[in-house]
């Protein structure tokens, strides 16, 4: 998505930047969560078509009793058939976390997740990353500038101005 | 469902408006193609019927043939109609008056026959067998024999002979009394019948004379009057075959008698055939024909400019919809959408659409053909004699449908192709991008002067939106142009044909064969005419010795111009000739002063003035006219000396004389001397002589000069209240004469007029509305997109009154530029325009006044409605949800 200036990225034993735009769609729909700050849901979608979208893109069946387990973790199975406009700020960001990871995906990009959420949801949302953290084995990149939620994760990189200048 | 035919759907319900608006779009361009079609075809069929009306429906003649051949002929799987028609032969017709036929011609069809050739009867039926007979109506009327249906009647059918001499009933010709010896003298050599059989009919029908002989069947000047039986298989047989396939009919006479018309190869054949070229040429295109090229070339072309104009105005409204949608694609886009799956989103949204507008846009192409139709059969019907058909063949339609496909698949074309380079980063992070150049938003101070804040945002916002109106300026502009250009080429092109028509006084103008125009003076007499005025010509016959000028007046005129003229006296001219060349003016010099050679001899062209005469009256008319005094005058000329002539592609006007005013013109006449004094010079002939070219003519009172000359009759001119019931009658009642209907030619260019107009401006407004659909979403997307700027402009102060007047002054910004560059283009047109018919008419330019006020009113009427529609949905937004809201 974005041009590397020096350097290779490897996920999963592949050389990313080697592959061409169609394949690195693919890989993406399959291999990667996307999460963002201020959603990106489609609105003409209601939150069931929303998570299921990757696969969607895919042509491959969903299975029902993985969304139905997934609605469930989320806390979204009574709003399933619901617009995004009809959601609060942290139903629809839990809407895209179930996006992110309908496909089980490897990794998980989360950029500011929080950013836009009272402290109740943000507390959902990380408890949520976590949990996918733990149970399905998942690697989580987060970038947040909550020092706190970023207390969360295993590994903390800082950043300042571009420049790597803490990490443990 | 697949995700994006979902996705495609949902937004289309979202968008109703715009999307009803491309659906309308998509159904005036395939509605317009498919009239097109439609239109042409039509006119195709139209043709056809009124070829087959006129010959019969065959496309290729056998002329004498055998059994054998017909039974060949009809077993060939290419041929669909075999027509045998018999020519049985003559018999006499007892009691015949017409001394020119005396006869009848019997012919013999079979079955098909009486189907496909042109055939009308007037009473009774077809014969069904060989002992039946229709016989002809126009012996009845002209021959005057008494028959009826029922009758029997017994022929005794033979061959013509004249001296002697077979004569070959494929010639034509009225019976021969004398035939010419091979020194050029003639002998008298009288006709007989050579009967080679009786026969007995019983009369079951009376067939039409109109419009003359039965075709393809009998001629003109037959000798006999054409009657028909059923199935009589004696005298010489001829084939009249039709193809199922007309098309292929370069292969099919190839195969059938070897004929090669691709090669020219014609003596490749044993049969004496003839081709009906004229159903050939419209109901098989590939016969290479001048019109038929045309035809084919306009079709094309109007089609091709309905593509692109729909291409170019539905392009647009994808485009819009794409800007709507960057957001979710470049979202798609992250989270695994391919490029392929986004572009084929983009045409799916086309695809869709279509599915609705195309079968749409079809049905209202045919509806709009079945109306136009009848709108033309009600304004030129009665004035044709064709009968104007409706007809659209699925042909037409599969195309149309196809073309449409085409129309919205290049649409969305542009649009599908960026939608493709979206790349995900750009579209999540961005929301209207628009790269703006500080310099090029500059505004003069005037605006702000003139117009005020609203007034410089207004134009601002057409700057930075250069782009996004130009579909809108270039719509606009486009149709004005082509409607300014149009209304000149249609006034320019019905001038030329027929509006002088409309200046002419009278209504009927009568003139006559015969030498002594006593049917002129008969409708004087008997008919009792109110307003009208009758021309003179000078008589000279009474010197022609009295011999001559009764066999003159016994010749049979009633038939054709096939008078036997034998060495006479050349004639004496009835025009004043002026001896003395001196009077002619340069220009009347080149013209008239003519010398060429006659047997080694040189001999001058006699330089003569036509005398016109007038009544009394007639003549103060025509006087008062000119400005003249009469009883100064009466016993004077009025000398018309203007010629036009035209060489080397330009036209001169004048004089061929040097007279002037008082000056007295001399000349001899008859072997008189005759002078006349001229009264005035004019370019402006009495009324019936307004077409013909004279080289000069001098009008008299022919009460003032009844001494020296003697007159007859010339042109009589009417003018009745009824013109169409009083030419009828005239018509019917005497004969040999000319008489031209002014009221119908001139209602018929009216109605050509009309049924052209109606054409050419409804598919201009067709054109323009598929615009306007453009327009129509151009600016809602607009505002729509707009919304944003539009709350924070309310909710910082800016008042109702200041934000109507902000939208209007947009409105008036970019409807003037359209129109100026519509104006500016159209009058240019009209300006070439008027050049190219200068050559024959030169009337002086005429700036299209009436055609650009009616596009300014228009074009303003439109982009208002529009505007303040659009309006109105922004005033009912709420100021501070539009500014928060995220997801428009």
């Amino acid at each position: 998505m974005i041009d590397l200036a020096v350097g290779k990225v490897f996920i999963d034993g592949k050389d990313i930047y080697q592959m061409n735009d169609d394949n690195l769609a693919i890989f993406r729909r399959r291999q990667v969560g996307l999460i963002y700050q201020f959603y990106n849901l489609i609105p003409i979608l209601n939150v069931e078509e929303n998570i299921t979208l990757p696969c969607d893109l895919d042509n491959r069946k969903v299975d029902k009793k993985k969304l139905d387990i997934l609605l469930k973790s989320l806390g979204l199975e009574t709003r399933r058939k619901h617009l995004p406009n009809e959601l609060s700020g942290g139903q629809q960001q839990r809407t895209s976390i179930g996006r992110a990871m309908i496909t089980n995906p490897s990794i998980i990009l989360a950029d500011e997740p929080t950013g836009n959420l009272d402290s109740k949801a943000s507390d959902e949302i990380v408890n949520l990353l976590k949990k996918s953290n733990k149970e399905y084995k998942q690697t989580i990149i987060m970038i947040t500038h909550n020092i706190e939620i970023a207390k969360i994760a295993d590994r903390i990189i800082e950043i300042e101005d571009g420049r790597i200048i803490r990490e443990n | 469902m697949n995700i994006f035919t979902k996705l495609t759907i949902r937004n289309l319900k979202l968008n109703k408006k715009r999307t009803i608006g491309t659906i309308i779009g998509i159904m005036l361009s395939v509605a317009l193609i498919c009239a097109v079609a439609g239109i042409a075809t039509s006119l195709q069929k139209t043709l056809v019927e009124t070829t087959v009306e006129d010959t019969g429906y065959y496309h290729l003649k056998l002329s004498d043939v055998t059994n054998e051949d017909v039974n060949k002929f009809k077993n060939n799987r290419d041929i669909k109609d075999v027509n045998v028609i018999n020519d049985v032969g003559y018999s006499i017709l007892e009691n015949s008056q017409n001394g020119n036929k005396p006869y009848i011609h019997l012919y013999s069809l079979n079955e098909s026959a009486f189907n496909n050739m042109s055939l009308e009867l007037v009473e009774g039926r077809y014969p069904l067998n060989s002992n039946e007979i229709a016989i002809n109506e126009a012996m009845l009327t002209s021959a005057g024999v008494n028959y009826k249906i029922g009758d029997i009647i017994t022929l005794n059918l033979g061959d013509r002979y004249a001296g002697g001499e077979y004569i070959n009933s494929g010639f034509e010709h009225e019976p021969y009394e004398y035939m010419n010896n091979p020194d050029g003298t003639s002998k008298n050599v009288g006709e007989e019948i050579k009967v080679k059989f009786t026969h007995e009919f019983t009369i079951v029908g009376i067939m039409s004379e109109n419009d003359g002989p039965i075709k393809p069947i009998s001629f003109m000047n037959d000798a006999g009057y054409t009657c028909i039986t059923n199935g009589l298989d004696e005298g010489q047989k001829d084939m009249y075959i039709s193809l199922k396939d007309p098309k292929k009919a370069n292969t099919s006479f190839k195969e059938m008698i070897g004929l090669d018309l691709g090669t020219g190869d014609f003596a490749n054949t044993d049969y004496i055939y003839s081709i009906n070229y004229e159903l050939l040429r419209w109901e098989a295109f590939n016969v290479s024909d001048s019109s038929m090229t045309m035809i084919t070339a306009v079709v094309v072309v109007t089609i091709i400019i309905i593509m692109l104009t729909s291409i170019y105005c539905i392009k647009n409204t994808f485009s819009i919809s794409l800007t709507e949608k960057i957001k979710m694609y470049g979202m798609l886009s992250s989270i695994g959408a391919t490029k392929k799956q986004i572009k084929n989103s983009v045409i799916k949204e086309g695809m869709i659409l279509s599915l609705i507008g195309i079968p749409l846009g079809i049905i209202a192409g045919i509806l709009a053909v079945f109306i136009l139709i009848i709108i033309v059969r009600g304004i030129l019907g009665e004035l044709l004699e064709a009968e104007i058909v409706f007809n659209i063949s699925w042909l037409a339609v599969a195309i149309s449908i196809m073309l449409g496909f085409v129309t919205v698949y290049f649409s969305c074309l542009s649009a599908a192709r960026k939608a493709k380079k979206i790349t995900p980063m750009e579209a999540i992070r961005s929301v209207n991008d628009i790269k703006i150049n500080s310099k090029k938003i500059k505004s003069p101070k005037i605006i702000k002067k003139l117009f005020g804040v609203g007034g410089v945002i207004a134009y601002k916002n057409l700057k930075r939106n250069k782009k996004k109106y130009r579909t809108t300026v270039i719509s606009i502009g486009v149709s004005v142009f082509i409607f300014l250009a149009a209304s000149t080429l249609l006034d320019y092109s019905f001038e030329a044909m027929g509006g002088y028509y409309k200046n002419y006084e009278y209504n009927i103008r009568v003139s006559c064969y015969s030498n002594t125009r006593q049917e002129i003076a008969d409708i004087i007499q008997n008919e009792n005419l109110k307003d009208y005025s009758l021309l003179y010509e000078v008589d000279v016959s009474s010197n022609k010795n009295e011999e001559e000028k009764e066999e003159n007046e016994n010749l049979d005129t009633s038939e054709e111009d096939d008078l036997v003229i034998t060495d006479t006296a050349p004639e004496v001219s009835n025009r004043l000739e002026i001896t003395d060349t001196s009077n002619l003016s340069e220009f009347g010099d080149k013209v008239l002063n003519l010398v060429y050679e006659v047997d080694g001899e040189e001999q001058t062209s006699p330089i003569e003035l036509t005398i016109i005469g007038l009544n009394s009256k007639d003549f103060r008319d025509y006087a008062s006219k000119l400005g003249l005094d009469y009883d100064k005058v009466k016993n004077q000329g009025i000398l018309s000396d203007y010629l036009n002539l035209y060489e080397n592609g330009k036209t001169t006007k004048d004089r061929l004389y040097n007279y002037s005013e008082n000056d007295t013109i001399s000349g001899k006449l008859d072997n008189k001397d005759i002078n006349i004094t001229i009264a005035d010079i004019t370019d402006a002939y009495p009324k019936g002589i307004e077409d013909t070219t004279y080289r000069g003519i001098v009008v008299i009172n022919i009460d003032e000069f009844s001494d020296v000359l003697d007159f007859k009759p010339y042109i009589l001119t009417i003018n009745p209240e009824e013109p169409d019931d009083l030419a009828k009658h005239i018509e019917d009642t005497y004969g040999d004469i000319n008489l031209f209907n002014i009221a119908k030619e001139v209602k018929f260019y009216d109605s050509v007029n009309l049924v052209v107009s109606i054409f050419a401006y409804g598919f201009i407004a067709v054109i323009t509305l598929i615009g306007v659909t453009n327009i129509f979403n151009t600016l809602t997307s607009n505002i729509e997109l707009r919304q944003k700027e539009f709350a924070s402009l309310k909710s910082i102060g800016m008042t109702k009154k200041e934000f109507n007047r902000m939208i209007n002054l947009e409105t008036i910004f970019y409807s003037i530029k359209a129109l100026i560059y519509g104006i500016v283009l159209g009058l240019i047109a009209s300006f070439a325009i008027y050049k190219a018919f200068a050559q024959s008419l030169d009337y002086g330019f005429r700036i299209p006044l009436q055609a650009i006020l009616i596009s300014i009113i228009f074009v303003f009427i439109i982009v208002f409605i529009i505007m303040r529609f659009a309006i109105s949905k922004v005033r009912k937004q709420n100021i501070i949800e539009t500014i928060r809201k995220e997801n428009v």
